[in-house]
């Protein structure tokens, strides 16, 4: 098992690399002149050509790249913004946590909703229970996030006046800052946890291994919660690791409607002023911990499943099976 | 007490169940009685969808909640009326009074547990013991069907399958049941397996004294293994009688078709002589006998409505059929 996460951890340099060099290419493809848009529309032709022999734009393509790769993999050197002269790193690391709390919060909120909800769907299928759970969903699922996060400002910050409308604060009460952009964005991930875990759930009690646990006279809440729930979790932790990724593209917008200073409007911002280099370390960042997550994912997978565990750990047995024959 | 050493261990009385699906009545089980004696083996024998698995499952009620139900009938094991029992005393009969041995050993173990702990786990549901006598228990009954204790930690995927039918046995007689309800046993396994499979549930069954249904459709099997033979036909018993009854002299068509449906070994049959016909449509049951349609000594009276009525020869042999008499008696 260890093993197989180093190997993972290793496979993430060419993932980093290739997302690093596709980036960089798409900016320079991508239509917008840099020194244009720092120094404005009225600037004269010396001043900009001045401009993109300062950002070094007047290179050629693979020589920047080239630069650009050893500057942040040989000297681990992201640089500064273009716009704001600030290095990025140092933004990096106060907008990084931010973005990484808001998408666990709402991964967490809606798997920690949906997977109890598509439970009881599935327990009770047929019931007022499962109709009641599938409404939800479908409510949830047809809610756009701008529109939820709307409702929930007018009736929990302007009307209540319970929660803070916008904005980030500090230590643990501003973890209050989070509540309303997690709710804002969870609904559709709670949904899709939920039809799965149902959809997985059914498919689990009508197997025969639920009929053998009944029938050893096994109580009902430990066949679901002991026989069903643990098969049931394999193709729900699969969608969690998808579903984080949606939350961190979400919350690019619910970073802009709550104007939380996190990546999202760090990113989005840069791409408009064609701020090249805040765009890829941006980027890097989110491709690194999207892969952790994923890698996470994969763990809890081998946790659950022994025939997965099995699968990372073939190599490496069947040598020493052989081994013992021999 | 006394009255029950005279009544039958296990009766099934008039038996009905049904399922449902997208507004259609699915009729499994229709009317079906038996009743058989401890210690004793009853082979319920029939095609795919004759309603074996129901019966069964019936008995341990493990049938499902979603579009299922029992219409109407009586189970009583041993005085004890199973279908009037609250869930929570039924669920202490499953797996310790009455366990179950399921057809597909692929899937009837629990892939994410091992073998050693699905055994544990009814073990210490129906024991008050402490986890470590629970514990030997469960590798003693590894070892009793001949896996090595050591393999206790183990998954069912690293099991082929004799062995996973082997831990599913294990795990049906850790509890020393009275009942054993056998769903066929060795359908999903080797030719070269099945027989092993099978010589070690009778040794068990003997060894514990007790008693067994063993749903089959294969005539070998029952010819070895049963004392009793119940022959079910679109979810009703259709022909009764001991084992020397029913092979000897076979009385309802439906009987007679299976046995002529077996290649004879010394003959020199070129063609098996299969059953005309299909089995019937179980959402649209035909009037009167549910066999007429397939039967060669179909007479009018057998497409009446209602139901074939019992007939009992001298020695207990039961038979439904109109025409029993004249069955098998114009080859001779």
């Amino acid at each position: 098992m260890g093993r197989y996460i180093l190997k993972r951890i290793l496979w993430m340099i060419p993932i980093i690399l290739g997302v690093t060099v596709l980036v960089f290419t798409m900016m320079t493809i991508c239509p917008g002149d840099p020194a244009t848009i720092i120094l404005g529309s009225l600037a004269t032709e010396e001043s900009l050509a001045a401009k993109r022999v300062e950002l070094g734009l007047d290179q050629p393509y693979l020589t920047r790249l080239v630069k650009y790769l050893s500057d942040v993999y040989l000297h681990f050197n992201l640089g500064s913004s273009w716009i704001s002269k600030i290095s990025i790193v140092s933004e990096l690391k106060v907008r990084l946590p931010r973005t990484l709390v808001l998408s666990l919060f709402t991964t967490a909120l809606s798997f920690g909703l949906g997977i109890p909800f598509g439970i009881s769907a599935a327990k009770n299928q047929g019931k007022w229970q499962d109709s009641l759970c599938m409404v939800i969903a479908m409510i949830g699922s047809s809610m756009p996030n701008f529109w939820l996060a709307m409702m929930l400002v007018l009736l929990f910050a302007v009307k209540l006046k319970w929660l803070p409308a916008l904005g980030i604060g500090a230590g643990l009460a501003g973890l209050k800052y989070y509540i309303l952009p997690a709710f804002s964005n969870f609904a559709t991930g709670m949904a899709s946890a939920a039809r799965q875990t149902r959809s997985s759930m059914l498919d689990v009690i009508r197997s025969d291994y639920i009929t053998t646990a009944r029938a050893k006279g096994v109580p009902e809440k430990s066949v679901i919660n002991k026989h069903a729930l643990k098969n049931a979790l394999i193709p729900i932790v699969t969608l969690m690791g998808t579903a984080f990724g949606n939350m961190l593209g979400g919350a690019l917008i619910i970073e802009t409607i709550f104007s939380i200073p996190g990546m999202g409007t760090y990113v989005i911002g840069a791409v408009g002023n064609r701020d090249y280099p805040v765009v890829q370390a941006g980027t890097i960042f989110l491709a690194i911990v999207f892969s952790i997550f994923m890698l996470l994912v994969d763990i809890v997978y081998a946790m659950i499943d022994p025939r997965i565990k099995a699968l990372y750990t073939a190599g490496s047995k069947k040598k020493v099976k052989k081994e013992a024959k021999a | 007490m006394s009255e029950n050493m005279n009544s039958p261990y296990l009766s099934v009385k008039d038996l009905f169940v049904e399922y449902y699906s997208n507004d259609q009545t699915v009729k499994a089980v229709n009317g079906i009685s038996f009743e058989m004696e401890k210690g004793s083996v009853l082979g319920l024998v029939g095609e795919t969808g004759a309603g074996k698995t129901t019966v069964a499952k019936s008995i341990l009620r493990i049938l499902p909640d979603f579009g299922c139900q029992i219409k109407s009938g009586e189970i009583y094991l041993d005085g004890q009326d199973l279908l009037s029992l609250k869930e929570e005393e039924m669920r202490q009969i499953r797996g310790n009074k009455i366990a179950m041995i399921f057809q597909d050993p692929m899937t009837a173990l629990n892939p994410v547990m091992t073998v050693g702990d699905q055994i544990f786990e009814v073990v210490k549901l129906h024991n008050d013991m402490t986890d470590e006598q629970c514990k030997a228990r469960a590798e003693e009954m590894l070892e009793t069907v001949g896996i090595p204790k050591e393999r206790y930690e183990e998954y069912p995927h690293q099991f082929s399958g004799g062995m996973k039918q082997r831990v599913v046995i294990a795990m049906a007689l850790a509890c020393d049941p009275d009942l054993l309800l056998a769903d066929e046993p060795t359908t999903a396994l080797d030719v070269t397996i099945q027989a092993q499979v099978l010589d070690l549930i009778r040794d068990l069954q003997k060894k514990f004294n007790s008693s067994m249904i063993l749903i089959t459709h294969d005539m070998g099997v029952v010819a070895t293994t049963c004392d009793n033979v119940a022959i079910t036909y679109a979810g009703r018993i259709i022909e009764y009688g001991n084992k020397e009854q029913i092979f000897h002299h076979p009385t309802h068509p439906y009987t007679i078709g299976l046995f002529g449906a077996i290649p004879s070994m010394n003959g020199d049959d070129e063609w098996l002589h299969p059953i005309e016909g299909l089995p019937p449509d179980p959402t649209n049951l035909p009037v009167g006998c549910s066999f007429s349609p397939r039967c060669p000594y179909v007479t009018d009276v057998c497409r009446q409505e209602g139901d074939v009525p019992k007939r009992i020869t001298a020695d207990g042999h039961i038979c439904f059929c109109y025409n029993m008499d004249k069955v098998g008696k114009e080859e001779q």
